[in-house]
């Protein structure tokens, strides 16, 4: 019997067919058929040969999925969401994606908003339902999509269903199923109980309208081909991968395709795990390299880890299971260049099959990695693709001497440099990979392949200090022969609630049963015969905390004992990933998850050949980074047999990829043909630095600057990762206020992720600043300092520095710094935004820079003082130590990093990126006209004076330097609008990155360098002491950005935005929850229309300018925490100012209360006027908040309700059960003359509603004409 | 450019701050003296740079050419 394993690749698509008796394998490479998926696949089968009857199983490994996806040729999709939260998938999570870049554009939601629609039911957290589904509803539901199918007849339609809470109560969604079942039975409907049943809505709708949208692709390309492979007179059953490692009958897969969206991928990783546990001990790293991208999988003790979190796009997440791997823009075709900030980068821009790399002769012109190993002899122009493609040398040559130029190194060094930087890229996504799992990639042999991998194993395993390299045979192939290793799989999750402390066994081992039988279930669809393995897990996290570890249990069915050993197991793994445990805490159990596993795994019985000599088949010169150019024997792998023993250098050969050994590397043809390469040790030449004569000093390298640069940055991320996952409160896991920095042994900044701008450009000022108060000599390894005053370098009370000095060897390297919004911290106000605060004093705990832990030991007494001072002391608890253990994961990797290096080489490394930076910047000021700009722009009241308080800035531009004058500012306020010294010139850096509108910002000291900030005490801009401060840094940033960027749009007309919603809308709530008597709070923040661009509408809902990873709180986990409901989250139709190019819309929320009392507060702005436009474009729509009392008719200001001095401005106000709280995000400001916006794209406005007919009047049109426009 | 770091000397339970006299910018430990500026206490020697440079140069025109697209 056959078996037949194929992977449609993007270029190519590769056939495998297996005997499995005899080890036999034969294989087939067709160019892929992107127009007709199913054709390439069809052609591999014809050309392969087998014997149609002999054939028992095909399955296929397809990127139908994601290209659908990314390339968006897709159905058209009707997005059905509970009535009041529609848009979510629109507004999506207001975060961005770039930090200093306001013409980002927002990704795509897979939906626009002519074609979503609110369906009146509602359900709450626990189930209740609170609006009952009416058959009438179902019938207008349908009447409407009705008539969208008949306004567009040939459009491909599909439905994507998502109601509130879906995963809790699935009793409306089923009927929605079952109705459109039934009126449209040939209409494609995706329900998201079935494809993700997890909560946060906005991941939910992005999985269910990705699922919508590839359906019938998915459904006519499985179609198609079981139809084809039939008629071809193949009886076996069609299988189709699945992201999650497993196989599922095509008809089953097309009936949740978003479990396809890897599919391509997932071969690549289960053809590493079968040879990871053949040759090395089952602990394996898989490189997949091809073309494009080198995808990076794990294999630890012999399994592949799995992960539900998974984005199509930036911004778009997917929640399904999938296989655990990360994909890097690192392939042959990647193109070498040097980036804005002057740094070589190779990829993630390629240079794909056409033209193709320059070497191809298609015309390309710019070097990539298949250039530079041609240049240096490790790839034959005459035997690429065992000799069906040629390669033509010189064009190689041309492509990277253009390159060589510019870095003033020969053409084999620039060569090098990119392999080096290339391997270096993928060496740091391993690394991620790895220590993210708490893992040591030194345990690791590296299993490559793909067209690339082999290439470039050996450079990446010694950057990871690895030992061996696994070179499977037919590695161009793997993919499509992992296809055929795949088990049936099925895996079911559903979101439960339970804590340790009351746990309810006999529910969740009902649970837990039930989601098995759900699995097994699905694998019997699929064609199980026989038995299934089942495993369970439990995702759990400390009560408090946001995610939630994913722990095995140790028996299939719950009790005792196995809850027991997952508390247990979670402890230990918590200690291993964050570096602490919190024994004494209650864990949350969020959800029971099963994979089933009906084992058909196919043991494939490989062969080397078994007699014959190893005979190099040619030799050539190829050029090594240490001994230069050096004759080099090439070998052709399939003459090579069991046995063979080869040492480097050389080379070997086959068609579909090319294995590089380095000088003293020693390769073995195992009996299954496998490559199994023991790297030479360090101290041997191959793989040390280049000896010293012409040897560049590391601070003087490309390749390290960029590696190092790299590093630091993913330092950061990493730092970030680690809060995310650990906090308690929704401010850092959803909202993500914070942001994670890195300081070398002299307080000079080199890395920050790049988070919130507010706090990056603080953070220059603050830790210097913390660090000269204590003393550098008084900071001791396991010393943690706290500090959050204003007054000594804070931008405001909340943020709190917590700050750690990282020693190697008793040796001082750096410091790790992460400044976070705390939510409550005392004071006059719940949630500490005290908007009415006349002195700092009200504002809560000021701690100067004191010590939280001292060597290790928790400094009890200011931990005492700081937990009776704060409202909710576990929240604080959590937090630290949620921003402590973002601090060790820092200390291990610049501690890893540094010892990489050495202390003394990593310094000058880092000055030479300050020194890099620091001319970027200059270089890039001088592009902006010399001369003095002005603007201004203004508070409405600063909470306790109801008068304009005016911010007024003077931009000197002056050859490489900026001065940045705000001492024109009004003195400043007796309210909490000061802004103090490091946010006002946060802001002003902030202003003038955002200006110039770079995405390639080198984040040290250096580019801050030659900007200046003029604040003179005692104004709105640097308060003097005891004055209050919590707004200035939310609420005065913006305005003070705002008001440089006027005047940089005076410097540089044509590329300054209108301005931006301004304002974070910020609303504290707490109070005493009726469910559990215990005391809350919470920050809620929401999204402003960004202003219109010179060449684009500006983003709709984002948040304010000097945040950039912060994200609204998803509804799901706001009322599941907090005693109010959402009644409707949306995007206000007119809230955009009228431009040519329109601002975009800000958001409109209304909560009632739910709870007998809640305790509000507020601070927002722009409530008077919304933000300016530019060049004619008019205001957006202003900011608001509203209050309507149970029982009251019509909404009020709190001026007109409680009496309050500003209606945006007050504290602690006392809202009862059936209040209804209103608030209305500004919308950004139009730029442009409105007039001459076509009538084009105010019909789509129309159809979209972001305008309605009586906002035409802003763009000279009349509302009778929305008629004409939208006929 | 002449002139000399200053150390602050502080008692631990000092609570006041100095600000720079140029930019405002608090100060924490040591201050940059300038001899062209004998009163003033700079957050550091850059700093008293910018105000020198600011006060020499005339301010310039705000007559911007066309900005060179980078």
């Amino acid at each position: 019997m056959l078996r037949i394993g194929i992977d449609t690749g993007g270029t190519f698509t590769d056939l495998v067919v297996l005997e499995p008796t005899s080890g036999k394998v034969s294989i087939v490479k067709v160019p892929s058929t992107p127009k007709r998926p199913s054709d390439a696949p069809l052609a591999a089968i014809r050309q392969s040969g087998a014997a149609p009857s002999e054939v028992d199983r095909i399955v296929i490994g397809t990127t139908i999925a994601t290209n659908a996806r990314l390339q968006k040729h897709g159905a058209t999709v009707l997005y059905i969401a509970t009535k009041g939260h529609e848009d979510v998938p629109l507004i999506a999570r207001i975060d961005r994606k770039e930090a200093y870049n306001p013409a980002w554009l927002k990704p795509d939601a897979g939906v626009k908003r002519r074609h979503v629609y609110g369906i009146a039911e509602r359900v709450d957290h626990k189930g209740n339902v609170l609006t009952a589904l009416k058959p009438s509803e179902l019938k207008r539901l349908g009447d409407w999509i009705a008539r969208s199918l008949k306004a567009e007849p040939k459009t491909d339609w599909a439905v994507a269903v998502n109601l509130l809470y879906s995963y809790v109560s699935p009793t409306h969604e089923k009927a929605i199923g079952k109705y459109l079942a039934k009126r449209f039975p040939d209409l494609p409907v995706s329900l998201s109980h079935v494809v993700a049943p997890i909560w946060r809505e906005y991941d939910r709708a992005a999985t269910v309208i990705t699922d919508a949208f590839i359906k019938r692709v998915i459904a006519e390309f499985g179609g198609r081909l079981e139809k084809e492979v039939k008629a071809l007179g193949i009886k076996a059953p069609l299988a189709l991968m699945k992201s999650n490692g497993g196989h599922a009958a095509a008809s089953s897969a097309a009936e949740a395709p978003v479990q396809l969206l890897l599919s391509g991928l997932a071969g690549g990783v289960i053809a590493g795990r079968r040879f990871a546990r053949d040759h090395a001990k089952g602990n394996g790293v898989t490189l997949d390299m091809g073309g494009t991208s080198a995808d990076v999988g794990l294999i630890a003790n012999g399994e592949f880890g799995s992960t539900t979190q998974y984005e199509v796009e930036w911004g778009v997440p997917v929640s399904a299971l999938f296989i655990d791997y990360t994909t890097i823009g690192a392939g042959g075709g990647s193109i070498a260049y040097i980036d804005a900030g002057g740094l070589l980068r190779v990829g993630p821009r390629s240079a794909g099959a056409d033209p193709g790399p320059a070497c191809y002769g298609r015309g390309g012109t710019e070097p990539t990695v298949t250039d530079a190993n041609v240049v240096l002899g490790r790839l034959d122009p005459a035997f690429f693709l065992g000799g069906e493609m040629k390669l033509v040398g010189a064009l190689a040559h041309k492509a990277m001497a253009g390159l060589a130029a510019k870095l003033k190194l020969s053409v084999e060094e620039t060569a090098l440099a990119i392999l080096n930087t290339t391997a270096a890229n993928m060496a740091d996504a391993t690394r991620l990979l790895t220590v993210d799992r708490g893992l040591d990639a030194r345990d690791f042999s590296l299993i490559a392949f793909g067209g690339a991998g082999p290439l470039h194993a050996v450079d990446v395993a010694h950057k990871l200090g690895m030992t061996q390299v696994v070179v499977p045979p037919h590695p161009g192939l793997c993919s499509a022969l992992g296809t055929l290793l795949t088990d049936l799989r099925a895996d079911r999750a559903r979101t439960v609630i339970h804590r340790s402390d009351r746990i309810d066994l006999k529910r969740l081992g009902a649970e837990l049963k039930e989601v098995s039988h759900e699995a097994l279930a699905e694998l019997k669809r699929d064609g199980l015969k026989g038995e299934a393995a089942l495993a369970g897990y439990l995702s759990m996290r400390y009560l408090g905390q946001n995610f939630g570890e994913l722990i095995k249990l140790n028996a299939p069915a719950m009790n005792r004992a196995v809850f027991d050993r997952a508390i247990e197991d979670m402890h230990v793994r918590h200690q291993e990933l964050y570096g602490y445990a919190m024994r004494d805490r209650v864990i949350e159990i969020t959800e029971v998850r099963v994979i089933a596993l009906g084992e058909e795994t196919i043991s494939a019985q490989l062969s080397a050949p078994k007699s014959g000599r190893a005979e190099p088949h040619a030799r050539r010169t190829i050029y090594f980074a240490e001994v230069g150019r050096v004759d080099t024997p090439i070998y052709r792998r399939p003459t090579l047999p069991e046995g063979t023993q080869i040492i480097g250098p050389a080379l070997i050969e086959e068609m579909d990829s090319t294995t590089l050994l380095h000088p003293g590397d020693r390769a073995e043809v195992r009996a299954d043909g496998s490559l199994v390469i023991t790297i030479a040790a360090s101290e041997t030449p191959a793989h040390q630095a280049a000896p010293s004569k012409g040897r560049l000093a590391p601070e003087r390298d490309p390749v390290t600057l960029t590696v190092v640069n790299n590093a630091l940055r993913n330092i950061c991320d990493e730092m970030g990762s680690a809060m995310v996952r650990t906090a308690y409160s929704p401010i850092f896991s959803e909202s993500r206020d914070f942001s994670c920095l890195l300081f070398d042994r002299n307080v000079r900044m080199i890395g920050q992720a790049e988070m919130n701008p507010a706090i990056m450009c603080a953070g220059l000022h603050t830790v210097p600043h913390c660090v000269t108060e204590v003393g550098a000599a008084n900071i001791h390894p396991g010393d943690v300092i706290v500090h959050n005053d204003p007054y000594r370098g804070q931008c405001h009370m909340p943020e709190h520095l917590l700050l750690k000095a990282v020693f190697l060897d008793g040796k001082l390297i750096g410091y790790a710094g992460n400044i976070a919004h705390i939510g409550e911290i005392g004071g006059m106000a719940v949630g500490s935004f005290a908007s009415t605060a006349t002195e700092v004093f009200q504002e809560g705990l000021r701690l100067p820079p004191v010590k939280l832990m001292s060597r290790g030991e928790y400094c009890k007494d200011i931990w005492r003082v700081m937990l009776a001072n704060h409202r909710t002391p576990d929240a604080t608890w959590g937090d630290f130590h949620a921003i402590m253990g973002s601090l060790t994961t820092a200390e291990r990797r610049l501690q890893a990093l540094v010892a990489r290096y050495g202390v003394d080489d990593f310094e000058r490394i880092c000055e030479s990126l300050i020194d890099h930076a620091e001319a970027w910047m200059r270089n890039e000021i001088r592009k902006i006209p010399n001369g003095v700009y002005s603007s201004s722009d203004y508070f409405e009241d600063d909470g306790v004076v109801r008068k304009n308080y005016f911010f007024r800035s003077e931009v000197h531009v002056r050859d490489e330097e900026i001065v940045v004058d705000l001492s024109g500012s009004d003195k400043q306020a007796l309210g909490p609008i000061n802004v103090t010294y490091v946010a006002t010139a946060a802001a002003s850096c902030t202003a003038i990155l955002q200006s110039i509108g770079t995405h390639d910002v080198p984040l040290n000291t250096g580019i801050f360098r030659p900007l200046k900030v003029i604040a003179p005490p005692g104004t709105l801009v640097n308060p003097e002491f005891p004055a209050p401060s919590v707004a200035g840094n939310t609420e005065g940033q913006p305005r003070i950005i705002a008001c440089i960027q006027g005047a940089m749009a005076k410097a540089m007309p044509g590329r300054v935005g209108a301005a931006e919603g301004g304002t974070a809308c910020n609303l504290l709530m707490g109070g005493t929850h009726p469910d559990t008597g215990e005391f809350w709070t919470h920050y809620q923040l929401d999204g402003g229309g960004w202003g219109g661009r010179p060449d684009r509408d500006g983003n709709n809902a984002q948040c304010i300018a000097h945040g950039s990873t912060v994200r609204s709180t998803p509804t799901e986990v706001f009322e599941t925490r907090f005693p109010l409901r959402v009644i409707e989250y949306s995007l206000r139709a007119d809230s955009g100012g009228a431009g040519l190019n329109r601002g975009g819309l800000g958001v409109r929320r209304l909560f009632e209360v739910t709870a007998p009392t809640v305790t509000l507060s507020a601070l927002l702005d722009r409530m008077d006027k919304g933000p300016w436009g530019l060049y004619g474009g008019k205001s957006g729509g202003a900011a608001g908040v509203y209050v309507k009392r149970r029982g009251d008719k019509r909404f009020l200001t709190f001026t007109e309700a409680y009496g309050t001095v500003s209606p945006t401005k007050f504290v602690n106000i006392r809202l009862e059960r059936g209040d209804q709280l209103l608030l209305h995000a500004p919308g950004g400001g139009g730029y442009g003359n409105p007039k001459k916006r076509s009538d084009a794209r105010l019909r789509d406005d129309l159809l979209d509603r972001f305008v309605t007919p009586a906002g035409l009047k802003a763009y000279g049109r009349t509302p009778a004409a929305a008629k004409r426009l939208t006929a | 450019m002449t002139g000399r770091d200053v150390t602050i000397e502080l008692p631990w339970y000092e609570t006041r701050i100095l600000n720079c006299t140029f930019c405002g910018k608090m100060i924490a430990g040591h201050y940059w003296h300038d001899d062209s500026y004998p009163t003033d206490k700079f957050c550091e020697p850059p700093c008293a740079d910018v105000k020198r440079r600011l006060a020499r140069s005339p301010r310039p025109k705000s007559a911007p050419r066309r900005a060179k697209r980078g």
